[in-house]
């Protein structure tokens, strides 16, 4: 693969000026819709996501309900305009499989049990896409389902590892996914300790396999400690909407 | 609690309670008598049907997938004008198992069709800049179909190892370019592979890691992890599906299994002819 | 000998994953032991410490239905023997013709002369449980039956205790000062009654800022002192809604 862009310098030093274990830039900010049980919004980097939880409601069909627990219903969408090259509004076999992995990666957290025969729709719209939109979306669909007062054991922070340009580096924007050999999302929950979500595309050696999974507690640490700064602060500033 | 996976599915059997199976494997061993590291037997037969360029039937005990390539001569992708066209599919057949039905892909089968085809190609093994004809206009595009056909746990592997398998015995038309024209010998040659990429499944039941899990204990396992491992170690592919949760040093433990694991089923394709 | 250790005070704003302490302590409401001696928050709220149990008050939450709770809903359809209740909780309510206030006999009556699809009702929660959705009564008290004047709002459920107070200590000062009847239902519905609609735009006012600060110090004093200000001479009359406007808001 020929490169013309040079993704990282020898002093490890990336395009956009960032080093190789630093995150973009992120903002979160919880409650920012109205008519939902708990919504949240995030930036991180170029990218923008918004998410609403609705529920726990009734489940309709009502052959779709279980009986010991609610189903948690997960729509990773991308908008047309978020993308360089206008997408489909109708969901692509890319937005199943990630509202698949999302999903499973939220569902350990929640305690379903405590709302049988309900469900939980989690809608995740990615309004700009720059790399690390599942990852995103489901940092701040934790803090949405936190806001509408789902129990849960913990909250659950994702953020990408990947190799660009020979090294391991975390929080991949799209000029390195696009260009880097290789990307892998992760997503845990911080205090437990348990990864929720993994996945790999490209090459990496055993040892860069671990080396991702260490570098990204790092920034799932200092996602998490966001997380939680948003909440404190929606709490804080409760001003009820009606 | 048994996972319900697929909330329709119908068994003929009553499948085995989790806290059962933990018992089981508890005592170092699982419900059909393997051990956690072993696979079921693994049976691949290849260049079975004559109209592709190269097909194989890959059987892991009951399961069984079958792949296809064809190869055609078509245009590139626009930024990639000099390199060849990787296409995989993987099809759940409706009768593969009582909880398919007929119908669009629903977000299982579309997962597992997603993660054979990185699997393959996130691993580079096709060496796709040697499938160009004539650079801009005209590589040769490679289609992979696997149809699972019997459905007893780990579709993924029998599905990822029999499109290796058939890509590594195809047979694509040599070419002889004369200016425009691309002329199509008699004379055939393989797909050039530089690596083999095997996808290996690992379930977690409780905090037991057990290799190919059999449809039994996909049913009962809170997590799933696929791992696509090539000859010289590199991983390429991972995917952990299913809502349970993995622990930090299951990592490297799995992608040990996947190694040692995709090893044993190269030296299987390495004895196809 | 076991160690109790706290990692926050009483009071304090917790998120779902804090460890909140370690030792013996009981366990109260989106609080879980983990392990030997862990005890973690489960939700968003004010971590509350009293006398060995650990709490935490939500911010927000979906209204659990209990039985005994008074409620208001609002009926969403109707079927021949029954009316389906919308009480803002993850279970629809039924409010069956034999538990309305006044005799009815559904195969002679439509049901829909009582209590028609819009309108609000009050009563309580009779039968919960985990295999069958919530059945309302409104027979076992004169204040039950649909609702036919002054305005309901809506408040977030979490805050109810609040703006009731303890033993009912707000809502009787306002009541009392504000010469109001304002009945507030266990799953977030206030209604409201007062002579005039000044006195009813006041209530909700108060109410409304009541939940806005319900986690706050000294709420208390300060709602006095808006009583006191509005009861004043120099409070100006508003602009008021309709007498037997009902809002849902």
């Amino acid at each position: 693969m020929s490169e013309s862009i040079v993704l990282i310098t020898q002093d490890g030093v990336r395009l956009d000026g960032r080093r190789i274990d630093e995150l973009r830039p992120v903002k979160m900010q919880v409650g920012v819709l109205k008519n939902c049980s708990g919504s949240a919004y995030i930036e991180q980097g170029k990218t923008k996501i918004l998410v609403a939880v609705q529920g726990p409601r009734e489940a309709h069909p009502k052959h779709i309900a279980l009986p010991g627990r609610a189903i948690l219903r997960t729509r990773y969408h991308m908008a047309p305009f978020s993308t360089d090259e206008r997408k489909s509004p109708a969901p692509s076999r890319r937005e199943v499989e990630l509202s698949k992995v999302i999903r499973e990666a939220l569902e350990p957290a929640l305690f379903l049990e405590e709302y049988p025969k309900t469900v939980i729709d989690v809608f995740i719209e990615v309004l700009q896409a720059d790399a690390g939109t599942r990852s995103a979306g489901i940092t701040a669909a934790s803090i949405a389902l936190a806001e509408a007062g789902i129990p849960m054991r913990d909250l659950v922070t994702a953020v990408a590892v990947g190799k660009v340009g020979g090294k391991v580096v975390l929080d991949l924007n799209e000029a390195e996914d696009e260009h880097g050999e290789a990307d892998m999302p992760i997503a845990m929950m911080p205090s437990l300790n348990k990864i929720t979500l993994l996945q790999l595309n490209g090459r990496l050696t055993r040892q860069e396999l671990e080396e991702g999974v260490n570098l990204v507690k790092k920034g799932i640490k200092e996602l998490y400690s966001l997380q939680k700064q948003a909440l404190r602060a929606r709490f804080s500033g409760a001003q009820v909407e009606v | 609690m048994i996972l319900l996976a697929d909330l329709s599915t119908v068994e003929e059997f009553v499948p085995i309670q989790q806290k059962e199976l933990l018992a089981l494997l508890s005592t170092g061993v699982r419900e059909d008598g393997r051990k956690f590291d072993e696979y079921r037997k693994v049976e691949i037969q290849t260049s079975i049907y004559e109209k592709a360029n190269g097909s194989a039937m890959v059987k892991i005990g009951n399961t069984v997938a079958v792949a296809g390539v064809k190869a055609e001569l078509g245009e590139p992708f626009p930024d990639t004008p000099n390199e060849g066209v990787l296409t995989v599919s993987l099809e759940l057949l409706p009768h593969a198992s009582p909880s398919f039905e007929p119908g669009p892909p629903d977000e299982n089968a579309v997962e597992m069709s997603r993660i054979v085809d990185r699997g393959l190609r996130e691993s580079k093994s096709i060496k796709t800049s040697d499938l160009c004809v004539l650079p801009g206009k005209k590589v040769w595009v490679i289609y992979v179909d696997i149809y699972a056909m019997d459905h007893d746990g780990n579709i993924v592997d029998a599905s990822g190892i029999a499109a290796l398998a058939a890509l590594l015995t195809a047979k694509i038309p040599e070419v002889k370019v004369e200016g425009e024209d691309v002329v199509l010998l008699e004379s055939t040659k393989g797909i050039p592979m530089v690596e083999r990429p095997v996808p290996v499944t690992v379930a977690k039941i409780g905090d037991y890691l057990v290799v190919d899990p059999s449809l039994s204990e996909e049913n009962v396992a809170d997590v799933r992890v696929t791992m696509t491992t090539l000859e010289s170690g590199i991983v390429s592919s991972i995917q952990k599906s299913g809502s349970g949760t993995l622990e930090e040093p299951d990592v490297l433990k799995i992608y040990d299994l996947a190694y040692e694991k995709g090893k044993e089923i190269r030296s299987l394709l390495a004895k196809l002819g | 000998m076991s160690e109790l250790t706290l990692y926050f005070k009483h009071r304090d704003i917790v998120t779902p994953g804090d460890l909140l302490a370690r030792g013996r302590f009981r366990v109260g409401a989106n609080v879980v032991k983990v392990g030997e001696d862990g005890y973690y928050a489960t939700v968003l709220g004010s971590f509350e410490v009293q006398n060995g149990v650990l709490s935490v008050r939500a911010l927000r939450g979906p209204y659990m239905p209990r039985k005994g709770d008074r409620v208001i809903g609002m009926v969403v359809d109707i079927s021949m023997g029954s009316w389906s209740v919308d009480i803002r909780s993850p279970y629809e309510a039924t409010l069956p013709a034999g538990r309305f206030p006044v005799r009815i006999n559904p195969v002679l009556d439509d049901i829909r002369k009582y209590l028609k699809v819009g309108d609000y009702v009050y009563a309580e929660i009779a039968e919960f449980d985990r295999f069958r959705a919530p059945v309302l009564d409104a027979t076992a008290s004169r204040e039950f039956g649909p609702i036919k004047q002054g305005v309901v709002v809506a408040i977030e459920p979490t805050r109810v205790p609040r703006v009731i107070g303890r033993n009912g200590s707000m809502i009787k000062l306002l009541n009392k000062e504000l010469n109001a009847n304002i009945v507030v239902a266990q799953n977030g519905y206030v209604w409201v009654r007062a002579n005039d609609s000044t006195t009813i735009n006041r209530a909700v006012r108060i109410v409304k800022m009541i939940e806005a600060e319900a986690h706050t110090q000294g709420l208390t004093s300060r709602v006095e002192e808006m009583l006191k200000t509005l009861k004043s001479p120099s409070a100006q009359p508003s602009v008021s809604g309709e007498e037997g406007n009902r809002e849902g808001v």
